[in-house]
This record gives C-alpha cells, structure tokens and sequence, in this order.
C-alpha cells in the first residue's frame, strides 16, 4: 500500500487516535490460535486413525480421506454458523489448517447463491480461496524451480 | 435561512410528525428492543435475499410512519432515502414499491441526517408539505459488499464495529401550531468530507471523529451557541474508539464537551455482552436510534434540545483496496421538543 | 455472520469428541498398536523351527536397538520378512534416512532374507493383527501367507 505524505494536523490526529485504539489481543490470540489449530488438527489425527484402523488405508494413503472428511465437516459448520464464531474465536488457528481454505470457499459459495450459478457460485466460490491457489501453485513451481537447478549445478 | 457558514435555520420549524423503525434478530436482543416498531426474528425475513430483506426494512419502516399518521402515498410529496448497497439500490426499489417521487441519497452511515436536513429544508421553505426521509442498513448484505462472506471465519479486530440490521424513517411536516406534541427541526449544518489519512477500513471510528468533531465545532460556531445549549449531543456510529477520539479532538480545539451529555448511538443500541467489538455501525444504526429511542426520551421530557451528528465514511471495497484513505463526513441536525 | 452463539453447543460437540476418543478400551493388542507401544512377540508363518524363531527374534532385536525406534513388529515368510517399527516422535523428520539405515543393518546382518521395511502404522496394525489372528486360531497357515503378501503389497505401493 502506497504510504502517502500526511500533513501535520493529519499526523497529529493519528496520534491522539493511536491513543485510544483498541489494540489485538496478540498473545491471548497466539495462545487461543495455538489451541484452536491443535484440536483441529487431532481431529484430523483422529479421523486418519480411523482410516488406518478401519479402512485399508496406509498412513500415506489415509491423509486424503482425512482431508476430504475435514472438508465436510467444515461445510456443515460453515452452513450451520458455527465455522465464522469459532474464527473470531482462533483466528489463525482455525484459518491455517486445510478447515479455513475450506471454509473460504464454502462461504463465498453460500454468499453468492443468490446472484446464480454460474455468475455467482461458480464465478466467487473461489474469490477468497482463489490467491492461496494462485500463489500456493507459483510458491510450488518456484521452489521446484530452484530444487531442480540446484540438482543440476550440484549434480 | 443559512446562518453563519455553513448552517440552516428553521425558521418555520418544521416538525417530525411520526417515525418508523424496524430492525433485525441482533437488534431484537440488544438495549433498544422496545422501541422498534418491528422487529424481525430472521436475517433473511422471509426473503430470498439479504438485499431484498434490506429493501423490506425500509418498506416496512415507511410504512408504518404513514399508517401511525393514516396517511397515503398519495399525501406525501417526496421521498428521500439512502443505504450503503451498490447504487443504492434497497433504498430505490423500497421507493418503486411506495411509488413516492423520490431523491436517493449517499452519504454512507450519515444518509440519515443527511436525510432530515434536506427534507426539512424543502418543508421549511415551502417545498413540500410533507416528505418522508429514511435511512437504512442490513448487516449481512453490507458485510458482503464490504468485506467477506458472512459465514467466512475471519477474525475481525476490537476495533471493528457491527453494522445495524434496521432501518429509520420519519415524517418531516409543516409545522402548523404543533409545537408542543412534536419535536421540531431547528437547524441543520451540512459537515465537510475531512480525511486524516487513516485507512484501516476495520477502524470506521477513529477515521469518522474528526469529521463528527468538525461539524459540531462548525455548528456551535455559526450559531454562536456554547455546548451545553444542547440536553444532548448525540453522534452516529463512532463507537468506542471514535467517541473518546472526537472527544479529545474538540478539546484541542478549544471546545469542551460534558462526556455525559456526549453520546454514540452506536454504543446504544446493543448490550455489553452482544460481539459488536468497538460498536454498531451503519446509517440503520442513527436512524433506528434517533428515529425509535431518542425522540420517545424526548418526548417522555427528559431531553429538551438534541443535536445528532451522524457520522459517514465514504469509502468503497475499490477505494481501499486501492489504498485509499478514508474520506469522512458529518452533518448534523438539532432537534427541539417543547414541554408544557 | 456472528449472531448469538450458544456455547452450550460448543462444549456438547467438544465433550462427544473427548467421550468419543475415550470409547477404545478393549484386552486385544491391535486396538491399541496405533497409540501405545505394544511389543508385539515375532510371527513365524514358515518355516517353525526354534532355530528361525530364533533368528526372528534377533532381527526384532536389531531394529529396536536402534535409539530411533520404540516399537517393533516383524513377520516372517519363508525368506520373506516384513519389518514394521515406530519412529519416536522427535525424530519423525528423519523417517526416510531411518528407513534406509535400518534396511542397511538388517541386509548386512542378515544377508539370507529379504526384507520389507516400513514405519508405517497401517502395516504395523496388521502385523499386530496378523499376529492375533494365528494365536487364536483363527487363521491356518494358508490364510496367514495370503494376508502376508497382502501387506507386503501394501508396502510396495507406499512411494
């Protein structure tokens, strides 16, 4: 974001605001992060004991299902109201794991039923989830990238 | 009859004869219940869409002003509302279902005020007889516009406000002798857009306070009254933040305000236990509060003289995607109720 | 859209999770190979002479001295055996070079067999099963080589 020139008085009223600015809990949002992602993601361990135990899964194998069954799990909570309170409520914590690129997308879908299938569903399920696919996938090709000239020059 | 710089007076004090005020399920639980007209158990209020049900609130807002005065569409000379939705269009459709001859306002959280200076102005100066003005906002359908997907599990900071599910509208007439069973308008001062540069579209309040603290100045200045002329100085939707920022705003600039008689309406309308962060927010949020809650006061005789300023930040998604700051404005209308 | 949440329903879903997650207590050692070291006894399907009952014992022996495992499971097949062992926590993100180490070991010590090693839990729970199902009976001779080769393909298709 381009950092503009305030004036004085612009800067002088930034001062006294910053005074009264309520500011994030940074901490109590680390620990509550902290907590949020670790039950989430043994749940998710849970959910992979049960394909390894019931299922023939391998544990390379079962993370597939796991992440399938996250995904639904999540759209009923998304679908539900329950997913946006637990966010307030972890922020990270229930962002990172694959549950919050889940529910990115489910809420953008629930959001933009109503303009339609096509334009709206189809065209904005992706309108939060869509950088992370973007710059997730240029991230991937650029480590790659790099591996494999390293491989080369390395032998 | 302008006044000093910037300021209206009424000299034909024109009077607000009736209100309407409807709101959502959030609103149904908070401090202001009872002075709804209508409240709705669901978001969608039995609508196919957030933004029809935002359309519905202010429909129904309007109508129950003209059934309280067993008015028709047909009495009524003008129509002047606005929202916050793209081209604002639950306020225009709310205007083809009336079918009252109608002018769309935008001036984001202060449409409301904005609303009541003009028709009162075209009341006062013969204009119409009588006009309706109105103002509304619907939570979801703003937070979709504005920031995320209603269901998104974002994490939202403590200065973030909730916008108002609600809507206000009210009956600007002629004052024919009324005086005495209505509050009538004094005067009105139209506010500048200020920016202090502040871009943080999560911190609506601290960007909105000088523009509140302007425009009070502006007023007690071209009316050369001190600030304890007013029972009541009521601003829009600063919240928490914004409040004690305005407040000390004004002190630097030589004009000091009793705290008590300083108040917010978006630190009204909800309890202390509602998630609503730094306050509520929206052009619902002074209309509905204004329109329901302070006038009842007034007339139960408990506030004389009100000036509300409601506040507006003039931004869109575009606009701060981009980087902009945060352009706001105030204006501010005074209100007097006469007891016997 | 945050609207009045009542918590009432937070603690109920995460109470049946934790009931849930409590409901796995049963005598057989498979139920619990997935969370606990269990230690299960070497299985011989072919040949059973006390010599290779023996040997098995010493290859387990080999892969449990190593400071990166806490549990082993191994089965045997005629030359064929499958080695499954769990990696301790701290050193998980090693578990390939662990792999390679091991299967090193055991190929020198023992160069007659031919070994199939994995930390997988999935293959360690149906060596533990594999186990259980001979002790009781419920599996002769012919089942238990079927359900071998079973595993084993489970490993080759782990990449």
């Amino acid at each position: 974001m381009p950092k503009k020139n305030l004036n004085p008085e612009q800067q002088k009223y930034q001062q006294l605001q910053k005074q009264h600015e309520l500011k994030r809990p940074v901490l109590m949002n680390c620990i509550r992060a902290f907590w949020v992602g670790g039950l989430i993601c043994m749940i998710g361990q849970a959910i992979t004991y049960f394909y390894i135990y019931f299922f023939n899964f391998t544990e390379q194998t079962a993370g597939n299902p796991t992440v399938a069954t996250l995904i639904f799990i999540v759209m009923l909570l998304t679908g539900f109201g329950i997913y946006d309170h637990l966010g307030q409520f972890g922020g990270a914590g229930s962002a990172v794991p694959v549950t919050g690129f889940g529910n990115a997308v489910i809420s953008a879908a629930i959001e933009h039923r109503s303009e339609g299938y096509v334009l709206g569903v189809g065209g904005n399920i992706f309108k939060l989830a869509g950088s992370v696919i973007v710059f997730g996938t240029f991230s991937a090709f650029v480590v790659a990238l790099i591996k494999t000239i390293i491989g080369m020059i390395g032998g | 009859m302008l006044t000093g710089k910037h300021t209206w007076v009424f000299n034909n004090r024109p009077v607000i004869l009736s209100t309407g005020v409807t709101g959502g399920p959030f609103e149904a639980n908070g401090h202001l219940a009872d002075d709804f007209d209508i409240l709705h158990d669901d978001l969608y209020m039995g609508k196919e869409t957030y933004e029809k049900a935002h359309q519905f609130l202010l429909e129904e807002a309007v109508g129950k002003v003209m059934e309280k005065r067993q008015m028709t569409k047909d009495d009524i000379q003008f129509f002047l509302a606005g929202d916050l939705i793209n081209q604002i269009t639950p306020s225009s459709f709310a205007a083809s279902t009336h079918g009252i001859p109608y002018l769309g306002l935008f001036g984001a959280c202060s449409t409301s005020m904005e609303g009541l200076a003009l028709s009162a102005f075209i009341v006062n100066y013969d204009g119409a007889e009588y006009v309706i003005t109105g103002a509304s906002s619907h939570n979801a359908a703003v937070e979709k516009q504005f920031r995320y997907p209603t269901e998104y599990g974002g994490q939202k900071p403590p200065t973030a406000q909730w916008t108002v599910t609600g809507a206000g509208a009210a009956l600007v007439g002629k004052n024919k002798g009324q005086d005495e069973n209505h509050p009538c308008i004094t005067s009105a001062t139209i506010g500048k857009v200020i920016d202090m540069g502040l871009s943080d579209p999560f911190n609506m309040g601290g960007a909105m306070a000088p523009a509140a603290a302007d425009t009070i100045i502006k007023h007690l200045q071209d009316l050369k009254l001190e600030p304890d002329h007013y029972d009541l100085i009521v601003t829009g939707d600063l919240g928490r933040i914004g409040q004690k920022a305005a407040l000390d705003y004004m002190e630097q600039q030589g004009v000091k305000l009793d705290p008590q008689k300083f108040r917010d309406c978006g630190l009204m309308i909800y309890t202390e236990d509602q998630e609503v962060f730094s306050g509520a927010s929206g052009p619902g949020c002074s209309a509905a509060v204004f329109y329901g809650h302070l006038l009842k006061r007034m007339k139960q005789g408990e506030f004389k003289r009100i000036l509300v300023v409601a506040t507006g930040a003039l931004l869109s998604p575009l606009s701060f995607q981009q980087g902009q700051s945060i352009p706001c404005i105030a204006h501010a209308v005074a209100v007097e109720y006469k007891n016997t | 859209m945050i609207k009045p949440f009542k918590k009432q329903w937070f603690w109920a879903a995460f109470l049946s999770i934790l009931m849930l997650a409590g409901c796995q207590e049963d005598g057989q050692k498979s139920s619990k190979a997935l969370f606990s070291r269990v230690d299960p006894a070497p299985i011989l399907i072919s040949p059973k002479s006390p010599k290779d009952q023996g040997e098995l014992s010493e290859i387990k022996k080999t892969v449990i001295t190593d400071k990166s495992t806490y549990d082993v499971a191994v089965a045997r097949k005629d030359k064929e055996v499958l080695v499954s062992y769990k990696v301790k926590h701290s050193k998980r993100f090693q578990m390939k070079k662990i792999e390679k180490t091991i299967t090193h070991k055991l190929e020198k010590k023992f160069p007659d067999y031919t070994f199939a090693v994995s930390s997988d839990y999935k293959i360690f729970l149906e060596i533990v099963r594999l186990g259980e199902k001979l002790d009781s009976k419920k599996f002769d001779k012919k089942k238990a080589e079927k359900r071998f080769g079973e595993i084993k393909s489970l490993k080759d298709e782990l990449t």
